[in-house]
């Protein structure tokens, strides 16, 4: 104890920020990315997200989606889909011409993390997932 | 001797700009973004493949899909020249088959006597009555369309046979098979093995949610897979999440494909016993160490009645399945073992 009241000594007033600074830098850098895996599933934190084969296109809060209803164009090999968001769900609004079934504009809405709308001809899928570093992935 | 109170300071200082080091590394090794995703669209769902990076992996990648699509190919009836479609096209007489689709119907006749026959690759004909073949209509079919076309769906007729170390398939006349109960699962097992044989140790396979992972995650922790919860009108329970490390899961839902006539729904999972789409029951979700298993199943398990399929599931190692009823749910006996947590 004297020993460290003697080492204490040695150092002014800054090097003690400057250590106290370095080991809280040090400790926000080691949990920080476990702070991130850690779960809570909050509608604030759900996440439109829509692909173009692997490509993002666009990912969008759905928060955002309550204050201004969200067109997105996303090209794929036969043409330009539109997808539609609002109040909280997303859905494909509109396929191409050139796609024959135009399947994903009849899956309708989805409003929560599980369902997929899959456009297999325009290779274009749109889900909702929490936000980053929550579930993997969702089996449905 | 004791060293002079300067050099401690300077020990000290040592000591942290060390700690920060240790820490910026382990920053590294934990959040940066290390892995390699790639988005595939075929077997009419959306295939996600992750795994490490490394420099060579989107030729890698690029290729095995090229073989994980050509051979989903062979499985699809509706692709005029596949595998599937000429022995579809038989009437009656034998066609040789390639070792993958005898694996295939070899474990499925296996578990078609488990389940006794509430899964039945010679469902084919069925589905089509109903409409839910490709580019067709759904309708309500009459009760005597449904007992004459049942006559065809017998998994007992088919007949898988090896001679000169080559598989030969045959069908009755008029029976028709189809493998989209299964065909998924295989692909994503056969992503796998192939991901895995290129020296991947971190690989997550997700076929329209059926989801198969092997080795933990970069950071060292497990892969998290969250069951869907059917819509209703009060959540029965809150989100299971399954842990895993190893191993696939699947889920069959009534939500997935269905039809409405007159307030009534009607889902694609047909009994093949009954001829009628089975409607006890939301979602049956199944674990188990291969994917083609947890895929069967979870489409078998949905016919049956809840406590008969978890008796079924407690005599297969490594299988576990959690029920989604109309006002209730199951689970196995271990399935807790790979939940994580629940989640409201």
């Amino acid at each position: 104890m004297v020993n460290t009241v003697k080492i204490l000594d040695y150092f002014t007033f800054y090097d003690k920020i400057l250590i106290a600074g370095i080991v809280l830098f040090s400790l926000i850098i080691i949990f920080a990315p476990l702070g991130f895996m850690a779960e809570n599933y909050d509608e604030d934190e759900l996440i439109i997200v829509i692909k173009s084969g692997s490509k993002t296109v666009k990912r969008i809060p759905m928060v955002k989606t309550y204050e201004k209803t969200q067109l997105v164009e996303a090209a794929g090999p036969l043409g330009i889909s539109i997808i539609e968001a609002e109040q909280g769900r997303v859905r494909l609004l509109e396929a191409p011409e050139e796609d024959p079934q135009k399947i994903c504009e009849k899956t309708g809405w989805i409003s929560e993390p599980g369902p997929v709308i899959i456009c297999v001809p325009n290779q274009i899928s749109i889900w909702i997932e929490t936000s980053e570093g929550d579930l993997d992935g969702i089996t449905w | 001797m004791e060293l002079p109170g300067r050099w401690k300071k300077i020990i000290i200082l040592i000591f942290l700009v060390v700690l920060i080091l240790i820490s910026s590394l382990y920053y590294n090794q934990v959040s940066k973004s290390d892995y390699y995703e790639v988005t595939t669209y075929f077997m009419n769902t959306v295939v996600q493949i992750k795994v490490e990076y490394r420099s060579e992996v989107k030729a890698e990648l690029n290729q095995i899909i090229n073989i994980l699509k050509n051979q989903a190919e062979q499985f699809d009836r509706y692709q005029a020249f596949s595998l599937v479609s000429k022995i579809n096209q038989a009437e009656g007489k034998k066609v040789e088959i390639n070792k993958s689709l005898a694996e295939i119907i070899l474990t499925t006749k296996q578990y078609y006597y488990l389940l006794n026959g509430s899964f039945d690759i010679t469902i084919a004909p069925l589905l089509d009555l109903w409409g839910f073949g490709k580019d067709s209509r759904n309708t309500v079919p009459s009760q005597a369309e449904i007992r004459s076309v049942l006559e065809l769906v017998n998994f007992e007729q088919v007949e898988i046979t090896k001679e000169n170390k080559k598989y030969f398939l045959k069908l009755a006349p008029g029976q028709k098979i189809d493998l989209g109960g299964i065909a998924k699962g295989f692909i994503v097992d056969q992503a796998v093995q192939l991901l895995e044989e290129a020296g991947y140790q971190h690989v997550f396979v997700n076929a329209g949610g059926n989801i198969k992972v092997s080795g933990k995650k970069i950071d060292g922790t497990s892969w998290q897979i969250g069951i869907r919860l059917p819509k209703g009108e009060q959540p029965l329970t809150s989100q299971p999440v399954l842990k895993l490390t190893r191993g696939a899961v699947a889920t069959s839902g009534d939500y997935e494909r269905y039809f409405e006539v007159d307030g009534k729904k009607y889902s694609h999972l047909i009994n093949p016993k009954t001829g009628y789409p089975a409607d006890e029951l939301r979602s049956v979700t199944v674990y188990a160490e291969q994917a083609l298993i947890a895929d069967l199943l979870s489409t078998a398990l949905f016919m049956l009645e809840p406590a008969r399929a978890i008796e079924i599931v407690s005599k297969i190692e490594g299988v576990e399945v959690f029920i989604i009823g109309k006002d209730r749910f199951w689970k196995s006996n271990k399935f807790d073992y790979f939940s994580a947590k629940k989640r409201e």
